[in-house]
């Protein structure tokens, strides 16, 4: 009989630790974690695609693709074409050269989103991109004019085909404006590895890396970004930031406690 | 956060703005043969410039120097179409002929200065009323103020 209600208290115990654990367990994961949308990106580049309505010499198309694999990491890939003709003049009776250019690029790269998941929620970004950028182009001077003490001097380069390499380290901001959309700008900050057409014959511009000659480049680019959401992750929130949010007023004191 | 954002996104089109403009060229473009002269009566040779100097090229009648006391080095523009080009340098009143025989290259300066020639001097010939010898000190002729040809007189 006293076997019995032993074993009976023991199993009582038992069964009120496994609900007491269930219920903290709940109330824990409650308070530290939310659910992170993760979402697939498509994107276009509006002042490269917008260009061409102001500046016919210069055509070109900007797309952008990206996969979050995680709230802080989505692997991107950068895709582009373009369609350059480039006129220096040195004044109105001479022009320097006639720059003609044609080409594609694609820089894959990993983007790094800095805020924290819960500020970002999937639907803000401020973060940093890093890419690999390739560029496969063509390129022609159908006019070359240069002047000295013997008078002007005219000549060409024919049609060269060549492939150019870089880096390229971008800083972004994104915003969701609307369920979905987000508009985004980055500043790319590019190192070029090599034009492929040696040292005297750089591209005045290259598609994807902008100024050929320049061994470092910068570009702002604007991005209008379709999200597409493909899985909802639970990240766990530093418990830390929750206690520093709930308990902590503006000046950085503990808020006084007020009774009724 | 959203205003933040906004701020931020407005806040960027006056670089991007900026970064549309064009800037001017301000690099040396023209390749030139830098001469130096010496005097060959002392030892070592002295730099000396003439006191009267007077060149102007083959087949063009306009005077590079006509007929004045420079500061060195002179600067010989080469035919950007051809491989010769030839000078009359006159020093102090005597005249000589100076053929320069070499290749030329074009080459990119930037995209705000274009493309210019540099050349690489193969051989000099000379008359030698004036002129007792010249030296190529340096065979490329580039926009680098180096010394190219040392003419001994």
């Amino acid at each position: 009989m006293t076997l019995l209600y032993r074993t009976q208290k023991i199993l009582r115990y038992f069964i009120s630790i496994i609900i007491v654990a269930t219920v903290w367990g709940c109330r824990l994961q409650a308070q530290d974690t939310i659910m992170f949308p993760l979402k697939f990106r498509v994107g276009v580049e509006l002042t490269g695609a917008s260009r061409y309505f102001y500046e016919k010499e210069h055509a070109g198309l900007e797309t952008f693709f990206s996969a979050d694999i995680s709230e802080k990491l989505a692997p991107t890939v950068i895709a582009g074409i373009n369609d350059y003709t480039y006129l220096r003049y040195r004044d109105a009776g001479m022009m320097m050269y006639d720059f003609r250019v044609k080409g594609f690029y694609i820089k894959p790269g990993v983007d790094f989103n800095l805020l924290a998941p819960k500020k970002a929620g999937g639907k803000y970004s401020f973060g940093v991109g890093i890419r690999y950028g390739i560029t496969g182009f063509s390129y022609s001077i159908p006019e070359i004019n240069t002047e000295n003490y013997w008078g002007r001097h005219q000549t060409s380069i024919p049609v060269n085909r060549a492939m150019a390499h870089y880096a390229e380290v971008t800083p972004a901001i994104r915003a969701e404006i609307m369920k979905n959309i987000s508009l985004g700008w980055s500043v790319s900050l590019r190192k070029m590895i090599s034009s492929g057409t040696g040292k005297d014959m750089q591209p005045v511009y290259l598609p994807g890396y902008g100024n050929g000659a320049k061994p470092i480049s910068f570009a702002l680019s604007y991005f209008i970004i379709w999200s597409i959401p493909h899985r909802v992750k639970s990240v766990i929130i530093h418990p830390e930031e929750e206690i520093i949010e709930e308990n902590v007023d503006n000046s950085g004191n503990p808020p006084t406690p007020t009774y009724p | 956060m959203t205003k933040a954002f906004t701020f931020l996104f407005i806040a960027a089109l006056p670089f991007w703005l900026a970064s549309c403009l064009d800037s001017e060229c301000m690099e040396a473009t023209e390749a030139s043969v830098k001469v130096f002269f010496y005097d060959c009566d002392t030892v070592p040779a002295l730099a000396v410039t003439p006191d009267s100097l007077t060149l102007y090229g083959v087949g063009n009648a306009v005077k590079i120097y006509d007929n004045q006391k420079i500061t060195a080095p002179a600067l010989l523009p080469l035919k950007e179409s051809g491989g010769e080009t030839e000078f009359i340098i006159n020093i102090n009143g005597t005249a000589d002929t100076v053929r320069f025989v070499y290749s030329g290259s074009l080459r990119l300066v930037s995209k705000e200065c274009g493309y210019a020639m540099s050349y690489a001097i193969d051989t000099v010939c000379f008359t030698a009323n004036e002129i007792d010898s010249i030296t190529i000190t340096n065979h490329d002729v580039t926009v680098q103020n180096t010394e190219n040809i040392a003419i001994f007189y």
